[in-house]
């Protein structure tokens, strides 16, 4: 494609990117007239603003892969080429994968214990919609409602088997949990079964069988299946709490992710500390004044004690930051702000060079 | 140049030039003997955690209204922000006002699940007989991507229910009786957000609000971003803040004043921690400056 | 020590144990740049990337995009039947989902310019985004700035709130002065007022960064005194036990 489209088409795009948003603030919610010409019902501009900004994060996150392949790329070549720091890439991918593939285990785990919760939370909603098609259009009920029934013995085989979200071999501080579990399993087989022998005497035959005694059975059925949906959950929250992607996440967090971070950030505080012992000297009076105000904002900020000088400390360290600091950050701030407003209009416009343009399209 | 002079060079050098690593280690001792000894001081008051009691304090738990609190840090801030999250979580969990967890950042996602436990296990073993539940009085939308887009798309929401569609685990928030009659921006009574980065405070500023509405904003930085949240602060874009962890020390005190038998948390320690290493920079500072001054007069 | 900060993500001994040495290869630092350090400093970028893409993976892209796309957020009912029909709309996805891929054109030389139209894409956003975030964030700052010179005693007293005067002409004075130092339209002439207004604008700017000075001293001593907290009561303790 020639270069001149090909730059006219970056532009349009980066022109359109910016629009809707651009319009979305301008604009008033409800448009009811276009230029005297009135809308019926008016029109909605933000009306799919959910979807839009769903799609622009799905565009954002599919840039996530780019730093995976240049990490891999720089840190791959210094291990394959064996070069001075190597095993410090070694490190660096080590700690990479590991967490990658613990967590895509984890998320694994998380979705085989969120599959189990949401068909048994599905139950109730099942005999809800068998019962309003079994009256709105007679489908046959009797059937579905055997096949819940039979999902139902299956899950109580799991509970006994020692491999799924549902078993109920926990240690004995749980004991309260799976009895109510046990019971709400039989309890809801129970009235399940009922409802299913209930539609059956009735199929072919709606008339003869009273509704009202269907409807509370349709009702009981609900209830039990709900209790059992809210009990299974906690369950198997509490298996998922014991499987290996969640307690691998756990522990590279808490024992690595969670220390490094927080001490890499703490050495700057040896640095500080050296730095204001070595270069706050007061060499000149805008030094002092600048000493003064320091020192002002330290001793009002830290406890009373054996060492504090003067009661209304705290008082004169608040009106120095309202007063002083405040209006003297705002006006940094204001030029800042316009800076960054004027800026981001040209980019929009595509006044400004891209930064991330390389030199190539550049100069096309 | 005489043996006097050349002394009082010499100290004014060595006053000037103390070895970076004794500087390190003096810091260090500072910090740790509060520590090891336990020692616990009153805090300094602060005005800004005072406002931000207050309106916490007046707030009432009413159905359909959940506080949102933005979590938006990690491990790197955790020392400022965690104390602050935790002393505000507990006051709305003392006074049963619902609220929801959400954060920015990724590196927030676990401390979103421990620190709302581990307060239920401390008020529950202070008042027996009480409980605290999830999905009753808290709930955790965890780590949300998207950033602006993200923000703007919550504030904008015909329903939440909607665009967040689940909790962290997946629950559906129908099936979560804390967001019963909780569907848009209006029924989010107050937000709360803890962060040590500018960026993402700003974008709550700049994008938590809808038709008009813009619920009551409290906000938790860590001490280096003092200095600008308060301009955020005097124009009421903020009607409380916590000054780092000094602000949540104050905060600890002001709310074992209001609930005499609580056990006091982390803030207190830090805070006592942090005013000894105050002291110990202020005297450097005027031990350099000391040595500086005698050099400049002699020369 | 309460509950609350034993049981720091419910860690058994052995990982508060790998967290001290965590620790203690980063403070080495302090004493000389050393192999142990870097290896650690290493480990940790890889594990933050690691969470940050993974993060972004569970929470959003598959649960609220793929999972959707291939009908498996449906619940399934016992007769083999799903709660809800299968919705096409969601394939739309796929357009976001080539456009966002475009940016993987960015490693090839000869297609690399249609990385450039998602790039421009992306940057144009950001530009439509600013204008709400400017006026939503500057609007009431520049009404606080109007204050009265003027202030009033309030409740039953009369006559001038000395202190509330005071404290607006100081802020007034600041803002002004320190906005006139970063005005830089014309050449000021030396010794004219509007070099006398730079100038003091510049002490007034001076006691800001002092404080911004005091405040950082709290916020890193913070960061270190966690860590301290960490290594004094969690793992020296595991040595004695």
């Amino acid at each position: 494609m020639n270069s001149n489209y090909r730059q006219a088409l970056i532009k349009a795009f980066t022109f359109i990117g910016g629009l809707y948003f651009f319009l979305e603030f301008i604009l008033p919610k409800k448009i009811n007239s276009i230029a005297g010409i009135s809308i019926p019902g008016g029109f909605e501009f933000g009306l799919y603003h959910d979807e839009i900004s769903r799609s622009i994060q799905i565009v954002g996150t599919m840039a996530l892969g780019l730093g995976v392949i240049n990490i891999i790329q720089v840190h791959g070549a210094n291990i394959l080429k064996s070069k001075k720091g190597w095993g410090n890439s070694l490190a660096l991918l080590l700690g990479f994968f590991i967490v990658v593939i613990v967590q895509s285990i984890d998320l694994g785990n998380s979705e085989q214990r969120l599959d189990i919760q949401q068909e048994i939370r599905g139950f109730s909603s099942f005999v809800a919609i068998v019962h309003e098609q079994y009256v709105d259009s007679s489908t046959p009920a009797a059937p579905r409602i055997a096949a819940l029934n039979a999902r139902l013995d299956s899950l109580r085989s799991h509970t006994q088997s020692g491999d799924s979200y549902l078993n109920l071999s926990l240690p004995e501080s749980h004991t309260e949990l799976t009895n109510a579990v046990n019971e709400a399993l039989d309890n809801a087989r129970s009235q399940a079964q009922e409802l299913e022998n209930n539609y059956a005497s009735l199929e072919p035959d709606t008339a003869s069988f009273p509704a009202p005694q269907l409807e509370a059975s349709v009702e009981s059925s609900i209830q039990a299946l709900k209790k059992l949906a809210e009990l299974t959950q906690e369950l198997s929250m509490l298996h998922y709490e014991n499987t290996f992607g969640r307690k691998g996440s756990s522990f590279f967090f808490g024992a690595f992710f969670d220390p490094l971070g927080a001490a890499m950030f703490s050495l700057l505080a040896f640095y500080i500390a050296n730095a204001a012992y070595r270069s706050f000297r007061v060499k000149s009076l805008e030094a002092s004044v600048m000493m003064l105000a320091a020192l002002i904002v330290m001793l009002g900020q830290i406890p009373f004690g054996p060492l504090y000088i003067y009661e209304d400390m705290p008082q004169l360290r608040v009106w120095l930051l309202k007063n002083v600091n405040a209006p003297a950050f705002r006006a940094i701030y204001f030029g800042a702000a316009i800076a960054g407003l004027a800026m981001a209009v040209r980019m929009w416009l595509s006044l400004e060079k891209s930064p991330l343009a390389t030199e190539k399209t550049e100069e096309q | 140049m005489d043996s006097s002079a050349r002394q009082k060079d010499s100290l004014a050098e060595r006053l000037e030039r103390i070895d970076r690593r004794v500087v390190y280690l003096l810091i260090a001792l500072a910090l740790s003997l509060p520590i090891i000894f336990g020692w616990k001081l009153p805090p300094a008051e602060m005005e800004t955690a005072d406002s931000f009691f207050r309106v916490v304090d007046e707030l009432q738990p009413q159905q359909g209204k959940i506080v949102l609190i933005a979590s938006d840090w990690g491990p790197g801030t955790q020392a400022e922000n965690k104390p602050q999250t935790m002393i505000a979580m507990e006051h709305l969990m003392r006074k049963r006002i619902p609220f929801a967890l959400i954060s920015i950042t990724p590196y927030a996602a676990p401390f979103l699940e421990s620190m709302p436990r581990d307060i239920k296990e401390k008020l529950e073993a202070e008042t027996p007989g009480e409980t605290w539940n999830y999905g009753t009085d808290w709930i955790n939308f965890g780590y949300r991507p998207g950033l602006i887009i993200m923000i703007q798309g919550l504030a904008k929401a015909s329903d939440l229910h909607e665009v967040l569609k689940t909790d962290v685990s997946g629950t559906p928030l129908a099936d979560l009786s804390i967001m019963d009659g909780v569907h848009t921006i209006r029924d989010i009574s107050m937000l709360m957000e803890f962060t040590g980065l500018v960026s993402a405070f700003n974008y709550w500023v700049q994008f938590f609000q809808a038709d008009g509405y813009r619920p009551p904003f409290v906000h938790g930085c860590t001490s280096i971003t003092i200095p600008e949240a308060y301009i955020y602060y005097v124009s009421k874009q903020i009607v409380g803040l916590y000054e780092g962890v000094a602000g949540a020390a104050w905060y600890e005190t002001l709310l074992t004043k209001k609930y005499p038998g609580r056990e006091s948390g982390t803030a207190l320690k830090i805070n006592t921690s942090l005013a000894v290493a105050h002291v110990v920079i202020i005297a450097l500072m005027i031990l350099g400056n000391i040595g500086f001054l005698v050099r400049r007069g002699d020369s | 020590m309460n509950s609350a900060e034993t049981a720091l993500f419910g860690l058994p001994w052995w990982q508060a144990f790998v967290g001290g040495i965590c620790t203690i290869a980063i403070f080495s630092f302090l004493y000389k740049e050393n192999p142990f350090y870097r290896f650690f400093e290493h480990l940790y970028i890889g594990i933050a990337t690691g969470i940050g893409v993974m993060a972004t993976i569970n929470t959003f892209l598959w649960p609220t995009v793929l999972k959707p796309m291939v009908g498996a957020d449906r619940i399934p009912f016992p007769d083999g039947t799903y709660a809800e029909p299968y919705n096409e709309f969601y394939l739309l996805y796929l357009i976001p989902i080539a456009f966002g891929s475009l940016y993987y054109f960015i490693l090839s030389r000869k297609h690399n310019w249609l990385a450039q139209l998602v790039i421009g894409f992306t940057l144009g956003y950001g530009g439509g985004l600013a204008f709400k975030a400017t006026f939503n964030e500057m609007l009431p700052q520049l009404e606080d700035s109007f204050r009265p010179l003027y202030v009033a005693q309030q409740g039953a007293q009369s006559g001038i709130d000395w202190l509330a005067t005071l404290s607006n002409l100081v802020f007034l004075f600041t803002l002004l002065t320190a906005l006139s130092y970063f005005f830089f339209t014309f050449r000021r002439s030396e010794g004219g007022p509007a070099e006398k207004s730079a100038l003091a604008g510049r002490w007034m700017m001076m006691g800001c960064f002092g404080a911004f000075f005091g405040a950082t001293i709290m916020a890193r001593m913070a960061l270190l005194v966690e860590r301290l907290e960490f290594l004094i009561n969690k793992w020296f303790p595991l040595f004695f036990a």
